[in-house]
Parts: C-alpha cells; sequence; structure tokens
C-alpha cells in the first residue's frame, strides 16, 4: 500500500520534473529570481539586526532559521504540490471532474499533478542559507530538516482547509486567499512581536506559530515536547484539511465546462 | 502637443474608469495591506520600545507612515511587465503597432489610470489601519501639489523599470523571473522596508550613487518629512534617471519589435 504509494507520487515527481526540464532557461531564470526574492527579506532582517543587534531574545541567527525552516517548507508544500494554493478555482470551474474519474485519492491525485517551477528557488534558498549563515551541528541540521518537514505539512493541511471552504461557500477564493496571505506573512516574523492575544491566533486560527516559532526554537535547543507540538500541530492541520475536503466534496457539483487539462 | 497629450490622458482616464468598475475587488485585495502595516507596527513597537522615542530622525508613527508610502508607491504600479510578456507572447503587439499611438506611451497613460486609482484604495486601506494603531504625523499640507507631482515621476520611473524587463520576453520566453530579479533588486536598494537613513554607513554609501533610492525611498521620505529643498534635489535626479531609463527601455524596444514577424489577418 505504502510502497504503490510512493510509486504514484514518485511517478508524478518524475514527470513533473521532466516537464520542467524542457524549459531549463525559465527554470533557471525562475528560480534566481525567487532567490532574489527571498534574499531581500534576509537582507531587510541583517539590516535590522545590524542597527538593533537583539529582538526580545531573538537574534539574527534565529531569524535567519526561522527563513530557512518558511522558505523550504513552503517550497515544499507548493514547489511539488502546487495544487495545493488552487483548490478553489479548481472547484469552482469543475476541474475536479478529471480527478473523480480516476481510481486514485482524489486529493492526493491532484495535489501532486502540478508543479511550481518558481517555488523550487524558496525550495533550494532555505537549506542553502542555514548552511551558509548559521554554524551548525549535524543534530541541528537533523532537527531542521525534520521541522521543516513538519511545517510544510502544517501549511499543506492549511491551504487544504482554506480551499475546500469554498465546496460550502461558493467562490472563496478572496477569503481563502487573504487568510493564505496572512498565514504567510505572520510565518515570516517572529512571534515574540505580539502580544498574547494575536500568539493565540497564530497557534490556532492562523497556525504561523508552528512554522516559525516552534521550529526555532527546537533548532536552537531540542525540546521533546515542543516537538511534540509541532508534529500534533502538523498531524491535526492535514487531518482538518483531509477531513473537510473529503466533507465538501460530497457537495461538488460537476459543470458543463469543458477544459483540457495540461 | 496639447492634442497628443489629450490623446493619453483620455488612454488614462479610460483605464481608471475601467479600474472604477472593480473597485470593490480592488478593495477587498488590498485589505492584505492592513496585515502588513498590523505586523510592522508591532515590531517597530517593540523596537522604539528597546531604542527610544527617536530612530534616526524618525519616530514610530513617521517609520510606519513612511511603509504606507513605500507600499502605495510599489504595490500602486500594475503588472506591465506581464501585460507586456503576454502581448508579445500572443502577437496581440501587432494589433497596436497599426494604431496612431505610440506603444510605450499608450502602456504608460494605461498604467498610470490604473495606478491613480490603486493608489487612492492603498492610501485608505494601509492609511487607515496606520492611523488606527500609532496615530497620524505632522504632515505638511503645502507639500501636498509637489508631493503629487512627485507621484507622477516615480510611476514614470518605476514604469520605465519595469516595461524594460518586460520587452525582454522579445528574447526569453518567461520574464517572470527577470522580473522578481530587478524588482526585488529595487526594493533592497530602495528602501521598501527601511528608510535608507537607517541603513548602515557602508550600504548607504553604495545606494546613494544607484537610482532605486529615487524610486521608493525618496519620495516616500518627503511623505513623512516633507522640505522644499529636498523635494527640488528629488526631482532634479528623478529627472536625469527618466531620461536614462526612458531612452533604455526605447531602444530595448524599438531593437525588439524589428523580430516581430506579422502573418496573415
Amino acid at each position: 500500500m505504502v510502497a504503490k504509494l510512493f510509486t504514484f507520487l514518485g511517478a508524478y515527481v518524475k514527470t513533473n520534473l521532466a516537464t520542467a526540464l524542457e524549459y531549463r532557461a525559465s527554470l533557471v531564470s525562475q528560480v534566481a529570481g525567487m532567490f532574489i526574492n527571498d534574499i531581500l527579506w534576509v537582507a531587510f532582517w541583517v539590516l535590522y539586526f545590524t542597527k538593533f543587534p537583539v529582538l526580545r531574545g531573538w537574534t539574527l541567527d534565529d531569524v535567519i532559521v526561522l527563513w530557512a525552516v518558511v522558505t523550504t517548507s513552503y517550497g515544499l508544500a507548493t514547489g511539488l504540490f502546487a495544487n495545493a494554493l488552487r483548490i478553489p478555482q479548481m472547484i469552482v470551474q469543475g476541474q475536479l471532474d478529471y480527478y473523480l474519474a480516476l481510481p486514485k485519492n482524489v486529493l492526493l491525485h491532484l495535489l501532486v499533478s502540478q508543479i511550481r517551477l518558481v517555488n523550487f528557488g524558496d525550495l533550494l534558498f532555505g537549506p542553502i542559507l542555514l548552511v551558509v549563515m548559521v554554524k551548525l551541528t549535524w543534530m541541528k541540521l537533523l532537527v531542521f530538516v525534520i521541522a521543516s518537514l513538519l511545517a510544510a505539512i502544517v501549511l499543506m493541511g492549511f491551504f487544504i482547509l482554506a480551499g475546500s471552504l469554498t465546496f460550502f461557500l461558493g467562490n472563496a477564493d478572496a477569503i481563502g486567499g487573504q487568510f493564505v496571505s496572512a498565514l504567510l506573512h505572520f510565518s515570516t516574523y517572529p512571534t515574540v512581536i505580539f502580544d498574547q492575544s494575536v500568539k493565540f491566533i497564530l497557534f490556532t486560527l492562523i497556525p504561523a506559530g508552528f512554522v516559525s516559532t516552534l521550529p526555532v526554537e527546537l533548532v536552537r535547543q531540542f525540546d521533546p515536547l515542543r516537538f511534540l507540538a509541532l508534529a500534533g500541530g502538523a498531524l491535526l492541520f492535514l487531518g482538518l484539511g483531509v477531513l473537510v475536503f473529503h466533507l465538501g466534496l460530497r457537495r461538488y457539483e460537476s459543470g458543463n465546462l469543458m477544459s483540457m487539462r495540461s | 502637443m496639447s492634442k497628443l497629450f489629450l490623446k493619453y490622458a483620455e488612454v488614462a482616464a479610460i483605464t481608471m474608469r475601467s479600474a472604477w468598475a472593480y473597485l470593490w475587488n480592488q478593495l477587498l485585495s488590498t485589505l492584505f495591506l492592513a496585515v502588513v502595516i498590523f505586523v510592522f507596527v508591532q515590531l517597530w513597537k517593540v523596537t522604539y520600545a528597546a531604542q527610544g522615542e527617536v530612530i534616526n530622525g524618525f519616530r514610530l508613527a513617521e517609520m510606519i507612515w513612511y511603509l504606507v508610502a513605500t507600499e502605495g508607491i510599489i504595490l500602486s504600479m500594475p503588472r506591465v511587465h506581464a501585460v507586456l510578456e503576454q502581448e508579445v507572447k500572443d502577437g496581440d503587439l501587432a494589433l497596436r503597432l497599426n494604431k496612431p499611438y505610440s506603444y510605450l506611451g499608450f502602456h504608460y497613460a494605461s498604467a498610470l489610470g490604473e495606478a491613480l486609482l490603486k493608489l487612492a484604495t492603498l492610501l485608505l486601506v494601509g492609511g487607515g489601519t496606520a492611523y488606527l494603531l500609532v496615530g497620524g504625523f505632522d504632515f505638511r499640507w503645502e507639500g501636498l501639489p509637489v508631493l503629487l507631482l512627485l507621484f507622477l515621476t516615480t510611476h514614470a520611473l518605476n514604469f520605465f523599470y519595469i516595461a524594460t524587463v518586460g520587452l525582454m520576453s522579445f528574447w526569453v520566453e518567461e520574464v517572470l523571473g527577470l522580473h522578481l530579479l530587478f524588482d526585488r533588486l529595487k526594493w533592497i536598494l530602495g528602501g521598501m522596508l527601511i528608510p535608507i537613513d537607517v541603513y548602515p554607513d557602508a550600504a548607504r554609501r553604495v545606494v546613494e550613487w544607484l537610482p532605486f533610492r529615487h524610486m521608493i525611498g525618496g519620495p516616500a521620505q518627503l511623505f513623512v518629512k516633507f522640505s522644499w529643498t529636498g523635494a527640488g534635489e528629488l526631482l532634479l535626479n528623478q529627472a536625469v534617471w527618466l531620461v536614462i531609463f526612458g531612452l533604455i527601455c526605447t531602444g530595448v524596444y524599438r531593437l525588439g519589435v524589428r523580430r516581430v514577424d506579422l502573418n496573415g489577418g
């Protein structure tokens, strides 16, 4: 069962990458562009910490780890599973018909069926940033990899959850989009700058704390309780996303829109 | 001359009317700016609490309103590169070549019309959020006409810069990567997130030689700390760079358009 699943995922990733490599110039320019985009934000923090070395106990190293985790996890969630952010559009345009007719899990199939080249830049940027700018041990590197994977699952779960609102609310693209943008924006700042009520929101309604603060604290010093909290958060948001998607799928109505899947 | 001006003014007015029809959509998509401002207020509140009331001449409210201005300049700029890329790829460019207007002039006027309305909504949402969170600042109303003129020159500079990137689609299949590269370079070196005065000395010395501060940070700084001499200096610098960017953009367009083959109808 698991082996079959990995064969299926592997086949899709391989085909998608082969397609991407057909347009090498485009691939390189998009990846380089995203690299520069990420460098901008890191440059902002470097400028900031050059001027103000400590921010409520956080140093430049912490923010670098934060950016490494956020870009790696976002790159994973949207680079390899690009349709995670297109769920509302696919529901509204009746594009789920294609997946419903095939003998694979609908959600899994739609997630893996498209990659987004530009986010490969994020996926590369995170680990490179970490290795270049932070003094690492093998233990810290291992924690970083696991924490990034768990953060990617949190993001993926949230994208599916926000996207699935369209099943219930009609065209919820704008609302879902605002939530997704808010999650990403809050994820790129240390939660120490917010007061308690905002922090509560960042570990519940907009789970940015699971993507930013918890991984950074784990890389700084491993703590089993924090690790369980992060793993629990990943499980919870992915579970919620999958549950709401499948509940919503029962309400899905196919349209008569004819479309080519490219 | 006045006829020429009226022609492009009409293009700008048509685009603005068209954008006005989607005003609510525009406002909704601008709401995210409220989140950006909120997060920045939290960051700078913590910073000011640790550093004192004034940082490099900026008080908290001025720092936040500076960000409102930089976001207004950047986000009001339509996605000109994408429009040009699409027209070159789809061949729609050919439909515009036989029209009685300059191709770049048409797109400039069109982008300006859209930008003016976008700026209004951005200032409404961003300014409203900033006002609620940190209050107002000592705005010099007598400088308002000059600030409006500065918006036009700043928009023109940014237009030629980004249109040049869009026109690269004559040679490359996709300009998204190039756009990210050039646009973010402008952000980093233009003082988008922090006023250039707050940059460390070495970085500031480099930035002062480049055009980017005249495209973002300079106008934003005048918005919160207006001075007649500052405005004069900025306009002079912008004029020089406008000539350079304008020449480069027109040159790239002329080289590119030679590569267009028109077939049939």
